[in-house]
């Protein structure tokens, strides 16, 4: 128990350590990308190509295996990251700003994709490319946060202080995006539009099941496998001057 | 009175001094020259409380300068803090530096530098050097123990240099140390600190 | 409040009313999106009747950012924040301060002014304090988020402004405009008051402290 304990401690530390992460990372990224490759060409093939026919939606509804690990994905990145924006703001952890420096342009990538591929999916299943419901709303506001993470990073020249303002930011887009969702959800109860009624799919067959879970999973080791590449790019970026780095 | 030990700054991974140390008796004057662009506003940030993220310990009165709640520390920056759309009774009287509004005081310094200021024009209308003499005779009439002055001397001209020197020694005899940066050779002080003495190129 | 504060709100307040274009830019930039809403949608009575609610609520949110976000601007630009700081000022007096003395004289007076909606957009009356009540306790929270905007960029003129104050608005905007629309349909509009004070007083400590936070960055 102790043991344990004291491994996971350990960890912790090396976590912060930049030179530790920067080879640990090198070593990892090819079999991350392996698996993810894996992972992603097995579920999108299966569930494009192999799956059965959806009775109420046609083949139509196969863009899930593309829309759902985003959305997933997306809102994901945002919970690491807001974990990370409370360890650089209590602990000013370098590694944490770096996380979240690299991982915003990532998210806001994935978001992006869940919110093109939705419309996709939105326009042939229920007759329209866009509806102000909580869902979509609160994921059209992630994609601004991001956005607005992106651009406050960059706005600083020192490094430091753009972690600290990112992580303030990412904390306040963290206490309300919760209250956003619900006040819409609440509003949209109140006012809801007659003609288009979304109904969650109740009950998805295991065939369909499973290629979405192997998607999922590839989707997110392509996000790790980008995050592992971001974060060395910009440890690179930071300690290039340092002995560190100039001798590995 | 103060006392810099070791003091390095750093911005954007570059030192722009490293190991600086200096003890400021009280009734001393201490010029802090160097190149331009060397750390010299930065140093006296650093001195007044200004930008904390030093390394390095920086006591004043044996305490921490972090740690002071309120000290008597007078600081006029490069840029003076004064508002051009107000008047420069309004000016005077608000700014926190000043903590009693005594305007005859303020005019007699003003006099003495030589200065024609109507208390009720907006500050704007005034030159950089009136400007600069407004700042001053608010600074010649505070009482502090410490005085930081960024570039005190700029846009002076030569009958507000003597004067500006005048009030150092007068500031001085009373009790009070000042630190001031300056290009040319117009301070007078008992010491004298180069920032591009600290640096590590 | 402690002496420095006093006189650190004295301050902000000759600052304020010394440049009327602080209450009057507020003021103009309101009636004139007032404006654009007819002309562009439509001038039947009943319909603007029927948008009024949501229509001043945009206006007085928009207006309000645009007054704030530049909240912290000046006095780093002119040295004042320096002193702020060397003098250590509570720097959170600094931001309730600055933040109350900008809602005063932005935010209130745009407040005052929509009550004219009831003739420009046909709002019926009888909602009027409703709609009066709902800004003046959603304004404060705008308010808030744009502060924040404000320190974090402070000193350049960013995309984050309306970035983050429009998202993180939507709940106030939504309680706000429901709090009207639920009185016109007759029911009671307290439950949504209580709501929206709820979030100002949830997220005042909080985002203080943030904006606190962001300005000592760029002292950094």
């Amino acid at each position: 128990m102790n043991k344990t304990f004291n491994n996971l401690k350990t960890f912790y530390h090396k976590l912060g350590s930049s030179p530790w992460f920067y080879k640990i990372s090198g070593i990892t990224i090819p079999y991350v990308a392996l698996f993810s490759f894996l992972f992603l060409s097995i579920g999108i093939v299966w569930g494009v190509f192999f799956s059965p026919t959806d009775f109420k939606q046609g083949d139509v509804y196969r863009i899930i295996y593309m829309h759902v690990p985003a959305a997933s994905v997306s809102q994901a990145i945002y919970y690491t990251m807001t974990v990370a924006a409370v360890v650089s703001m209590i602990w000013r952890m370098k590694m944490a700003g770096i996380f979240i420096k690299s991982m915003a342009p990532i998210g806001a990538s994935f978001t992006f994709l869940a919110l093109i591929s939705g419309s996709i999916w939105g326009q042939p299943t229920w007759g329209t490319w866009w509806i102000w419901d909580a869902r979509l709303t609160s994921t059209l506001v992630l994609f601004i946060f991001y956005i607005a993470i992106i651009s406050l990073y960059s706005s600083f020249s020192e490094k430091k202080s753009a972690d600290q303002a990112v992580s303030i930011l990412t904390l306040v887009g963290a206490v309300n995006l919760p209250i956003i969702k619900k006040s819409v959800d609440w509003w949209n109860t109140l006012h809801q539009p007659a003609s288009i009624k979304f109904t969650e799919s109740s009950s998805i067959s295991p065939e369909m099941l499973y290629p979405l879970i192997i998607s999922i999973f590839g989707f997110y080791l392509v996000v790790l496998l980008s995050g592992l590449m971001a974060m060395r790019a910009e440890i690179a970026k930071r300690e290039i001057n340092k002995e560190w780095f100039k001798n590995y | 009175m103060l006392k810099v030990d070791n003091l390095s700054y750093a911005y954007t991974d570059k030192y722009l001094f490293e190991n600086l140390n200096l003890y400021l008796d009280i009734k001393t004057i201490i010029k802090v020259s160097g190149s331009n662009g060397s750390g010299k506003t930065t140093f006296l940030k650093n001195i007044s409380g200004i930008l904390q993220d030093y390394e390095g310990e920086i006591l004043y009165l044996n305490e921490n300068i972090k740690d002071i709640s309120s000290p008597n520390i007078f600081y006029a920056g490069h840029k003076n803090g004064f508002k051009d759309n107000l008047t420069v009774g309004e000016n005077l009287k608000n700014d926190l530096r000043n903590p009693e509004f005594d305007l005859d005081k303020i005019k007699n310094y003003l006099n003495d530098f030589g200065c024609e200021i109507s208390f009720s024009t907006p500050l704007g209308n005034y030159s950089e050097g009136q400007k600069k003499k407004i700042l001053l005779s608010l600074f010649a009439s505070v009482n502090a123990d410490l005085y930081v002055l960024d570039e005190p001397f700029s846009n002076l001209d030569d009958e507000g240099i003597d004067c500006l020197n005048e009030i150092f020694r007068q500031k001085v005899s009373e009790g009070s140390s000042i630190v001031f940066t300056s290009h040319e050779n117009q301070g007078k002080s008992s010491q004298e600190i180069n920032i591009d003495d600290f640096k590590n190129d | 409040m402690t002496r420095l504060a006093k006189r650190i709100f004295y301050k902000e307040l000759v600052s304020y009313k010394k440049r009327s274009s602080t209450y009057l830019s507020p003021i103009v930039f309101f009636l004139i999106t007032i404006a654009l809403y007819p002309l562009a949608l439509s001038n039947d009575p009943a319909d603007l009747a029927f948008l009024a609610p949501g229509i001043t609520w945009i206006c007085v949110l928009l207006s309000t950012l645009l007054s704030i976000q530049n909240i912290f601007n000046e006095d780093f630009e002119d040295g004042s924040l320096d002193i702020f700081f060397s003098l250590r000022v509570s720097t959170l007096s600094l931001v309730i301060v600055k933040i109350l003395v900008n809602w005063i004289f932005s935010s209130l007076p745009i407040i005052i002014l929509s009550s004219t909606v009831v003739f420009l957009l046909f709002l019926p009356s009888e909602s009027l304090v409703i709609l009066l009540t709902s800004l003046l306790i959603g304004t404060p929270v705008i308010s808030l988020f744009g502060a924040l905007a404000g320190a974090l960029s402070l000193g350049k003129s960013s995309i984050l402004g309306p970035a983050i104050v429009l998202p993180l608005s939507l709940p106030i905007l939504i309680l706000g405009t429901s709090a009207v629309s639920s009185f016109l349909n007759g029911e009671n509009p307290s439950f949504y008051f209580l709501m929206m004070l709820a979030i100002f007083i949830f997220l005042l400590p909080l985002i203080c402290y943030a904006c606190i936070g962001a300005l000592r960055l760029h002292y950094e």
